[in-house]
């Protein structure tokens, strides 16, 4: 019995232990796929940024036919953001009361596509103290490029292979 | 005991102030009230014809749009002389109001310029003994008079009070006493007339407080530059019909034209304005005085003099109407700017249609409130009177900036009304703006194939900052790689707070914000090796180790959230 007390106690200090360092610095394999987490210190601050990579990770992304030409307005790119944030609230549901005590966000870049809006690559920002982990985030990337896809309107889009949305910010 | 008696005469005093404020505004309404011309409804009028004008006080400077641009087209204006940006101040708090015959009310206002030509007038008709010189052009000072007639109609003149040398000598190179209401008795001396557009309408020679020669300033042919001998031996003499005004009605008047020689002197005054109201040096001004050239022009005096009073409607010589009544300014409809251009715009390129006018004051007039940066920036350049030039054609990409000429040019109409062309062009007439010298320094020289070095630190600063403007755009790093991407949007994120904040940076603060600032410069830095090694790039130069003025200016201005 005072063993599996003993048990018990160091299982439930890992779990806590675990919960604290939820990102770390490096490359992770998760659900197939390599996640890069970055660390940086800024003025006193952290923050994280995660991202899956992909194919234009370590090489230039396509340019665009015209140099000069205009970047994609954003009400020229259309996709379902509060579908967006309904998954990520709903694989974060558990953890929704600790999040806002911890005053937690994420913010998401999206990448698109152009031929046919698919997501090209998400990249996640987090605070330093976040809760989220790389599970969460894995889950979270996998339904989001399942279930998310853009439109585009407008002729400047035609010009880039891949449409950068910008920020889509998230707080619980 | 003792505090109550001391707040006695402060409780005193403030209700007198009270008492002073009501009294003054019930004279306003009184005024208005009783259909008479107030400083008021001066104010407002020159606040209407004064667009995109802010704060509106008797500090706050006016933008002399017309009057500014006409200096510069008055055909009569030596290419030389340069007229720069003119503000004036009106000085309300000391306007007076008066009425001319019962049939015109009219304000007037003293006014001072940040930069001025007066001209010399020294007609040989008027016997001048002493030549002016710099002590007159002291003692000019000018008004700007708004009047109103019997029909409504509002107008406005400029006028200068040019004293005599002798009169001036004998009142303590002093003049400012006198106003169209009361010139004094023995006031010698010209009061010249310029409407709205800047155009001298007519100069008045003044006599012992009373007018006795009219001349008016027909055309000018040569110009001159100190040194250049012209013959000045021109005379002609015309005659004309002239109805209406204070001259004689349906009488035939002879005017006589001479050409002749006017010296110019220009004061360039300099204040602490910087735009800001309350700032305590705005009354500071420092001026300097110089000779920069003469006009020759026709002067045509009216040899019968009809009315000894000043008149400070000008004339109506050139456009008689039918139902012209004395005085004249039913001759003329109020003045209005001949285009409803937005401050920012000067001009247009000639060949430009109405469509595409229309698109770029639109374009231009959503800068205001497009965002809190092109906000500030409107503000900015809206403030210091500064205008663009605006143009259509062919070029490269989409849009640029001339930091020679000062001109937009956009390649397409679609471009033209594209806020995002219209903000990133409008960062670099910022830049212009901001870094000593100018950023013609760092562009791209005509004929050339490769750009000046700095080039593409000017081109990556734009891009950052519009990166911190649109949170997540990742402009200055287009064609990078997703973990160069990653980098630049992580710092951005760090940076601003999560897009919340803009970064505040202090080169030359404590140790704190200098640790800061080149904490911030290190990344700036590394980033901007990146975009230069960027493939393909078309602002690659060669890098110079700039700070990024503007940036900072700008962010050190703004927040997230604008008023």
């Amino acid at each position: 019995m005072k063993n599996l007390i003993i048990i018990f106690l160091a299982f439930t200090f890992c779990s806590s232990c675990f919960a604290q360092s939820t990102l770390k610095d490096g490359r992770h394999n998760y659900d197939g796929k390599v996640f890069k987490v970055t660390k940086s210190d800024y003025s006193g601050k952290t923050s994280f940024s995660v991202t899956a990579i992909g194919r234009f990770w370590d090489k230039p992304s396509p340019p665009p036919k015209d140099p000069y030409g205009y970047p994609t307005a954003k009400k020229d790119i259309h996709f379902d953001i509060d579908k967006v944030k309904e998954i990520v609230n709903n694989v974060l549901s558990v953890k929704k009361k600790d999040l806002q005590q911890n005053m937690d966000r994420m913010d998401l870049s999206f990448t698109f596509l152009q031929e046919n809006g698919s997501i090209e690559s998400i990249s996640y920002f987090f605070n330093g103290n976040t809760l989220i982990n790389l599970r969460d985030i894995a889950k979270i990337d996998r339904e989001l490029k399942k279930n998310v896809k853009a439109t585009f309107t407008g002729n400047e889009y035609k010009n880039f292979y891949l449409i950068s949305y910008g920020m889509v910010s998230v707080t619980f | 005991m003792k505090k109550r008696l001391l707040a006695l005469p402060v409780l005193v005093l403030v209700l007198v102030y009270s008492c002073r404020k009501n009294l003054m505004y019930d004279m306003e309404t009184n005024a208005a009230a009783a259909g008479k011309f107030s400083v008021q409804q001066a104010r407002d009028h020159i606040k209407a014809l004064v667009r995109g004008d802010v704060g509106y006080d008797g500090k706050v400077p006016i933008k002399l749009m017309s009057i500014n641009g006409a200096t510069t087209q008055n055909a009569s204006m030596p290419k030389t002389i340069k007229t720069g940006q003119k503000i004036f101040y009106p000085f309300w708090d000391k306007a007076t109001t008066a009425n001319f015959k019962g049939k015109v009310d009219y304000v007037e206002v003293p006014i001072a310029l940040n930069k001025r030509q007066i001209r010399l007038y020294q007609f040989k008709q008027d016997n001048i003994k002493q030549k002016p010189d710099a002590s007159v052009v002291n003692a000019v000072f000018q008004r700007l008079v708004i009047y109103k007639n019997r029909k409504g109609q509002i107008g406005q003149r400029l006028l200068t009070y040019i004293p005599d040398k002798q009169y001036i000598r004998d009142h303590g190179y002093e003049a400012s006493t006198n106003s169209l209401k009361h010139l004094n008795r023995d006031f010698f001396g010209y009061i010249e007339y310029k409407n709205w557009s800047g155009d001298i309408v007519s100069v008045l020679r003044v006599e012992n407080g009373k007018v006795v020669r009219k001349y008016t300033i027909n055309k000018s042919v040569k110009e001159k530059q100190k040194g250049l001998g012209l013959q000045r031996t021109v005379t002609s003499t015309t005659s004309k019909a002239m109805s209406g005004g204070n001259i004689t009605t349906n009488s035939t008047m002879e005017e006589v034209c001479n050409w002749e020689w006017i010296p110019i002197m220009e004061t360039v005054c300099e204040t602490h304005d910087d735009g800001n109201p309350n700032d305590e040096n705005l009354n500071e001004v420092e001026c300097t005085l110089q000779e920069v050239g003469e006009y020759m022009d026709l002067v045509c005096e009216w040899v019968e003099v009809p009315d000894p009073d000043p008149c400070p409607w000008g004339d109506c010589d050139e456009d008689p109407c039918e139902d012209c009544e004395n005085p004249c300014t039913d001759c003329e409809e109020p003045q209005e700017p001949t285009e409803d251009l937005d401050s920012l715009i000067k001009k247009f390129c000639d060949d430009l249609t109405e469509a595409q006018k229309t698109t770029i004051k639109n374009t231009v007039s959503s800068l205001k409130d497009y965002d809190c940066a092109t906000k500030f920036m409107y503000n900015h350049f809206d403030n210091k009177n500064t205008s663009f030039g605006f143009c259509i054609s062919e070029g490269q990409g989409s849009g640029t900036y001339n930091s020679t000429t000062k001109s937009f040019n956009f390649t397409s109409d679609a471009a033209a009304g594209n806020m995002y062309v219209m903000e990133h062009e409008f960062i670099h007439a910022y830049q212009d703006d901001t870094y000593a010298g100018g950023t013609a320094q760092y562009g791209w020289p005509n004929n050339s194939s490769t750009p000046n070095a700095g080039f593409v630190n000017i081109e990556f600063e734009q891009a950052v900052m519009n990166d911190m403007i649109n949170y997540g755009n990742t402009l200055a790093l287009n064609g990078a790689t997703q973990a160069q991407i990653d980098a630049y949007l992580l710092w951005i994120n760090q940076v601003t707070s999560n897009g919340t904040t803009y970064p505040k940076l202090n080169p030359n603060g404590t140790a704190a914000e200098i640790a800061a600032y080149n904490t911030f410069m290190s990344s700036y830095n590394s980033f901007l090796s990146i975009y230069n090694a960027i493939p393909g790039n078309p602002n690659h130069s060669t890098a110079l180790n700039l700070s990024p003025q503007a940036l900072i200016k700008l962010f050190n201005n703004i927040n997230r959230n604008c008023p």
